[in-house]
């Protein structure tokens, strides 16, 4: 059924240019036959379409229908595309249909006034880039510019595009340019070479890594090609010699790479000519991901990335060294079978903190790494031993590596923690702790204790001193390395005693209250829980003497002060840790005590308040004693060297 | 305070009054026929005839000129049927006094009142009472029953006649009962003290209402209560006003420790009384005033209290205030680390060292006050975070506790634990900034609220650090530790013990204050710490190698105390004891004459001792 406002769009009510734009174009469809049904599906839409521009004709007629006042360059032409694509769906066919009328409607204006029509769309005067993007392909199978005009045309597009997912097209854009337009696409690479930027060399490595695939047919064009190629493989620029490199990556993702080939940027990747090593390792790094590579060459280059992942420093190397680690397919020659890719996350330590895209791929590594535990353990350790101050910090960071604590806490990953917790290696030990506290285990595993020496015991009890760890967590540790303590003299023992004396003062509420559950009848912590509760008959009596309620002039304030730069904080830090948080949309009611809205002439009902509340426990001591805390940590850390040294010594 | 101290100081005051108040040019003098008059008024009764014309409450009623006919005062009870009629002495009753001081004449005359107005129509009784400020002799006594029985039972055909004898104790007693309010003190400082007592009631100690209000409106009060010719009266009567704040703030829960506060201000200001006059009754009495009321009741308090000062961490706040509680907590354990190193230095002043017992008493009583330093800061960490610059006043103040009865090692231990705690916040691991230079508790909350000290905190000039070094140097002889050299090295130079430069800290440059030559003029009054002069202290070149040894440190400190009494020498008075003086320091917020410590860590015409270290080069 078609209504009224279908058959006459002049009597729409009053809307915008656009909306009435739309209107239009939906009754020109529906005039042509190609909006029929409201049921239709995108195909049987598109199909229409396409059906309707059979040849050079009937796209003049379609167009003719659409622009009933011609195309020129101060109509929108992309946004009516736009919305014809939008009306029409979004299929192959679609996309065809749209790069025919774009392609006519280009070819209808005179060729200067064309260049300024190509210009809006770049421009993003259009609203519907993204619409048009994928019909792009087809355009440049066609589209008759200059070709330096072309490559500027396709620098700016690639530049409005570069931070967007849906560059696809574009490359297929480029793909389809060397594949049918050899001479052209070698004018653009030169010319991008000639004028580089970095959008350019992209532009020139990518149809470079494609030319090199085809079969150039006249030797003018091969010569040419290899004359292109020399240029940028021996350039002094580091960038061009980079876009060179990278168009082997193109290049093997599109059919493969020759042994010979591959050989060859080996030999150059070991001399390190021009200091390239490290370009071509990420180039080979993404060749591993290659399904058309050779059995041979994924063997050779598997051995290679893992003779040279430790030398390498460059920031994105190492990037790319770790999403190489994710992978899985296997070797099955030579040395290259002893490589485990996992393992380089480990060689390419030390990986700066602040290197956070190369983390995340390392916890993406390691999480797909977990359904084999021994593999995953093995590597964890490594990695805790080999940079676990990152490690510690990226734990401890909000939003970091939820995914891998997660991961572990389903786990059951107490003997991996355990045996972390006892590693000999400081920053190990200091993972194992801070997971230890995160994980919330239940206690530490017995045989990694049991295998550990008392100077690591001690080396234990020291660090967790060092840490701020949840009092639950504090209780369990306390409670799990209690036995050995007993048996390492009063001297060690009495230190035990005042470490275990000072954290039932610091957290009386959890870590007390688990230390009970724990210690039931144990008599030296019964002791401590003792002297403790009397303190706090003592206290409460000293309190109501008012010894120490005298108040201090300026301490209100400086509590109101110190309560705002809190609540910021919690709030900063709840950004942090929530994405849903910071998307949330804040409202501060200015009165009442119920919450209603009125949305586009709809009023809901007022809703009451609901309130949440969490709790944690603050530690006492850290605020009654903050000195006398450092002084303990200093002293910890002082100890640890101590034995560490006494170890080494020995 | 116990209630025999409490009596005792209402009968000093109460027999120190004249028989009328009258405002004199000398100033106003304070008579017994006002507390008479309040008393009246507090039991219920109306005045029929006063012996001053009554004005506001902040004036001294006028005096009226004409004759009393031995009729000083006289009241109407409440069902209007008695009259009482107050015959007035300040005089003892004794024989000489009887007819000199015409105790007889006056009370004759009072027993024939003339009945025939009309506010007295209804009256059935006529009480004569006699009342004196004074005690009395058995001859007085005797003169006094025999002139009541010549008097007769009756005024008229129908009034009965009654006598009763007000002495000393019992218009204590009634005072006690019936008036331990402002209404006790003189007319001219009823409104203003009525107002303090409110204030006191509602304050808390140290608020920021107590350090605003309470405490300018209570100078204020002693501003004018010894202002002009002030006499023993004027003095008398200052602790009586003590007693009644007490009262008013008896239910806070801080109502002790702003009693000793307010009391401080009061003993600065009869000290400040003391040291003007030229008379010795007036000295010996602030001096009884200062022993008997604010030393014993310190002492008292303590007693009392130390129990619960030693409960490990009573000064602690718990984590609800986060780091301004632990700033609180600090603040409060020096208040009270001041107090009682105030009660030894005072105690110590004053004991009697004629005979061994006597030593031995005043050495157990000080070696006691040592304990319970040392019981209150082994008991809170608190006491070993000082804030300010000022805070060296309490670290000279304990020195001095221990070192007294050469209880070395628990100072010893008191100084390494300190300077331990200090080296945290030197070096910045601690949470709390380092000790603020220009002694002000806002810009240290406000460094601690905001995690950053403001741009107006120092923590770059130390004389605190002066002084403690000073401290340290006159115990190394004593002891074989290094820890001037610790604290030079660590405090000083903000070097770690490697001797490598923590990062972000700058070295301190220490400073020593010197009064201005007038300081003993001033120094009770007010805060001298903007006048005099302060120093710089290299100890050394400063190209030379920074001193790493505690001898050449302490030989260094040594020659530094000789220069610098050389040029700036130093007379301590002879009137106002170093206990007032330090009590003064505190209170108006002055950095402590440099010459009170070093008169114990250095005595003058002590020859020097030259360190080994000095001796080989």
């Amino acid at each position: 059924m078609i209504d009224d406002a279908d058959k006459n769009p002049s009597r729409l009510p009053r809307q915008t240019p656009e909306a009435q734009r739309r209107e239009e174009l939906r009754f020109a469809l529906r005039k042509l036959g190609v909006l029929a049904d409201n049921d239709d599906n995108d195909e049987q839409r598109s199909d229409r379409l396409l059906n309707l521009l059979m040849d050079d004709n009937a796209v003049r007629g379609v167009l003719q229908s659409l622009f009933p006042k011609g195309v020129s360059c101060r109509d929108n032409l992309h946004d009516s595309l736009g919305m014809v694509c939008s009306l029409v769906g979004y299929d192959s066919g679609t996309r065809q249909a749209i790069a025919k009328l774009w392609l006519a409607a280009v070819n209808q204006i005179v060729s200067t006034d064309r260049m300024n029509l190509l210009d809006e769309f770049v421009n993003q005067e259009s609203n519907y880039l993204f619409n048009l993007l994928p019909s792009v392909p087809a355009l440049l199978n066609e589209l008759d510019v200059p070709t330096e005009y072309l490559l500027t045309w396709l620098e700016r597009l690639l530049t409005v595009i570069s931070n967007d997912g849906a560059q696809s097209y574009y490359w297929s854009g480029l793909r389809t340019l060397a594949v049918y337009r050899t001479a052209d696409s070698l004018d653009i690479a030169e010319r991008a070479v000639q004028g580089p930027t970095t959008e350019r060399l992209r532009i020139a490595s990518f149809l470079l890594g494609l030319l090199r695939t085809e079969s150039l047919g006249k030797e003018a064009y091969q010569f040419r090609f290899d004359a292109l190629d020399q240029t940028m493989r021996e350039s002094d620029d580091p960038e061009i010699r980079r876009s060179w490199h990278w168009s082997w990556a193109t290049m093997a993702s599109d059919q493969g790479i020759s042994d010979a080939h591959f050989e060859s940027l080996v030999i150059r990747a070991d001399r390190g000519e021009h200091n390239d090593r490290e370009c071509l390792m990420r180039v080979f790094c993404s060749l591993l991901s290659c399904d058309k590579l050779s059995q041979n060459t994924y063997d050779r280059l598997l051995v290679w990335v893992d003779r040279h992942a430790e030398k390498i420093v460059d920031a994105e190397a190492k990037h790319s060294i770790a999403s190489a680690a994710r992978l899985d397919r296997v070797a099955v020659d030579g040395d290259a079978t002893t490589v485990r890719p996992l393992s380089w996350i480990i060689k390419i330590q030390p990986v700066p903190l602040e290197d956070l895209g190369t983390w995340h791929v390392i916890e993406l590594a390691l999480v797909n790494s977990i359904k084999d535990k021994n593999t995953f353990s093995e590597v964890f350790k490594s990695l805790a031993a080999a940079n676990g101050s990152a490690l510690l910090k990226l734990f401890q960071q909000p939003r970091t590596f939820d995914r891998l604590l997660r991961e572990i806490e389903e786990m059951n990953a107490m003997t991996i923690i355990s045996e972390l917790i006892v590693s000999p290696e400081r920053a190990a030990r200091r993972v194992g702790l801070a997971l230890f506290d995160k994980v919330g285990s239940r206690q530490i595993a017995k045989r990694p204790l049991k295998n550990a020496s008392d100077e690591i015991i001690q080396m234990v009890f020291y660090e967790m001193q060092c840490l701020v760890l949840e009092p639950k967590a504090t209780a369990r540790l306390m409670w799990s390395i209690k036995p050995w303590f007993e048996q390492m003299g009063n001297e060690l023992l009495g230190e035990y005693v005042d470490l275990l004396d000072m954290q039932v003062r610091n957290y009386p509420g959890s870590l007390l209250k688990e230390l009970k559950r724990l210690a039931k009848d144990d008599s030296l912590v019964g002791s401590v829980v003792k002297d403790f509760e009397e303190l706090v008959e003592a206290t409460a009596a000293s309190r109501q003497s008012g010894v120490a309620r005298i108040r201090v002039a300026g301490a209100r304030r400086g509590a109101i002060l110190h309560k705002r730069k809190m609540d910021r904080e919690v709030r900063r830090s709840m950004g942090e840790h929530s994405v849903l948080i910071s998307l949330c949309k804040q409202i501060q009611l200015l009165y009442g005590n119920s919450l209603g809205q009125y949305v586009d002439g709809t009023m809901t009902k007022a809703a009451p308040f609901h309130s949440t509340t969490s709790s944690l426990e603050m530690p006492i001591v850290e605020f009654s004693d903050p000195e006398g805390m450092a002084i303990r940590r200093i002293r910890a850390a002082t100890m640890i060297d101590q034995i560490t040294r006494k170890e080494t010594d020995g | 305070m116990d209630d025999a101290a409490r009596t005792n100081f209402l009968v000093y005051y109460l027999q120190s009054l004249k028989e009328r108040s009258r405002q004199e040019n000398s100033g106003t003098k304070f008579g017994i026929d006002w507390v008479i008059y309040n008393l009246a008024i507090q039991e219920g009764w109306t005045p029929h005839r006063l012996p001053f014309l009554r004005s506001g409450g902040d004036e001294t009623s006028k005096t009226k000129p004409e004759a009393e006919f031995g009729n000083d005062e006289s009241y109407l009870s409440p069902d209007r049927k008695t009259l009482r009629v107050f015959v007035l002495k300040d005089e003892v009753l004794n024989n000489k006094n009887w007819t000199k001081h015409n105790f007889d004449t006056d009370l004759r005359s009072a027993s024939a009142p003339r009945l025939t107005t009309p506010e007295l129509k209804n009256v059935e009784v006529v009480e004569v009472i006699l009342a004196y400020n004074k005690d009395e002799t058995a001859s007085g006594v005797e003169l006094y029953e025999r002139r009541v029985h010549s008097q007769g039972t009756k005024v008229g055909d129908n009034v009965s006649l009654k006598f009763d004898r007000w002495n000393l104790t019992t218009i204590v007693e009634r005072v006690e009962s019936n008036l331990l309010s402002p209404a006790l003190l003189p007319q001219k400082f009823f409104s203003q003290f009525s107002y303090i007592c409110s204030q006191v009631a509602d304050f808390d100690h140290g608020s920021d209402e107590w350090e605003n209000q309470v405490i300018p409106n209570w100078r204020s009060f002693l501003d004018g209560l010894f202002a002009g010719d002030a006499d023993e009266r004027n003095v008398r009567l200052l602790p009586v006003a003590l007693i009644i704040l007490k009262e008013s703030a008896d239910k806070r829960e801080t109502a002790e420790t702003g009693w000793i506060d307010l009391m401080e201000w009061g003993m600065l200001t009869i000290w400040e009384m003391a040291r003007k006059t030229e008379t010795k009754g007036i000295r010996n009495l602030v001096a009884h005033t200062w022993i008997e009321f604010y030393v014993k009741q310190l002492e008292r308090y303590y007693h009392d209290n130390i129990e619960h000062l030693c409960v490990e961490k009573s000064l602690d706040r718990g984590c609800s205030e986060m780091l301004v509680g632990t700033v609180v907590s600090g603040v409060v354990a020096h208040w009270h680390l001041a107090r009682l190193g105030l009660l030894s230095l005072a105690c110590a002043e004053v004991m009697p060292r004629e005979t061994d017992e006597q030593r031995e008493v005043g050495f157990r009583l000080l070696h006691q006050l040592a304990s319970w330093t040392a019981g209150l800061i082994s008991a809170n960490v608190a006491t070993m975070r000082p804030l300010v610059d000022l805070n060296h006043i309490e670290l000279f103040l304990v020195w001095q506790a221990f070192r007294r009865v050469g209880r070395r090692q628990d100072l010893h231990v008191w100084l390494t634990i300190l300077v331990n705690q200090l080296s945290m916040r030197r070096a910045g691991t601690g949470q709390l900034p380092f000790i603020e230079g220009n002694n002000s508790m806002e810009l240290v909350f406000e460094a601690i609220a905001e995690g950053e000290s403001p741009p107006e905190y120092c923590d770059t000039s130390s004389v605190y650090l002066t002084c403690l070094l000073e401290l340290v140097c006159e115990s190394q002889s004593h002891e074989s530790s290094d820890l001037a050299a610790v604290i030079y090295r660590r405090l000083v130079l903000g070097c770690a013990d490697d001797h490598k430069r923590i990062d972000g800290c700058q070295p301190i440059e220490l400073m020593v204050w010197f009064p201005p030559s007038d300081w003993e003029q001033h120094v009770l009054k007010e805060c001298l710490a903007n006048t005099g002069s302060c120093f710089t202290i290299s100890y050394r070149q400063p190209w030379d190698e920074p001193m790493t040894e505690t001898a050449e440190i302490v030989a260094e400190v040594e020659r530094f105390v000789r220069a610098s009494r050389e040029a700036e020498p130093i007379t301590l008075p002879s009137v106002v004891p170093a206990s007032a003086i330090t009590l003064a320091c505190l209170k108006h917020r002055t950095p402590l004459i440099p010459e009170y410590w070093r008169r114990l860590a250095f005595p003058p015409n002590t020859p020097t001792k030259v360190p080994a270290s000095t001796e080989s080069t």
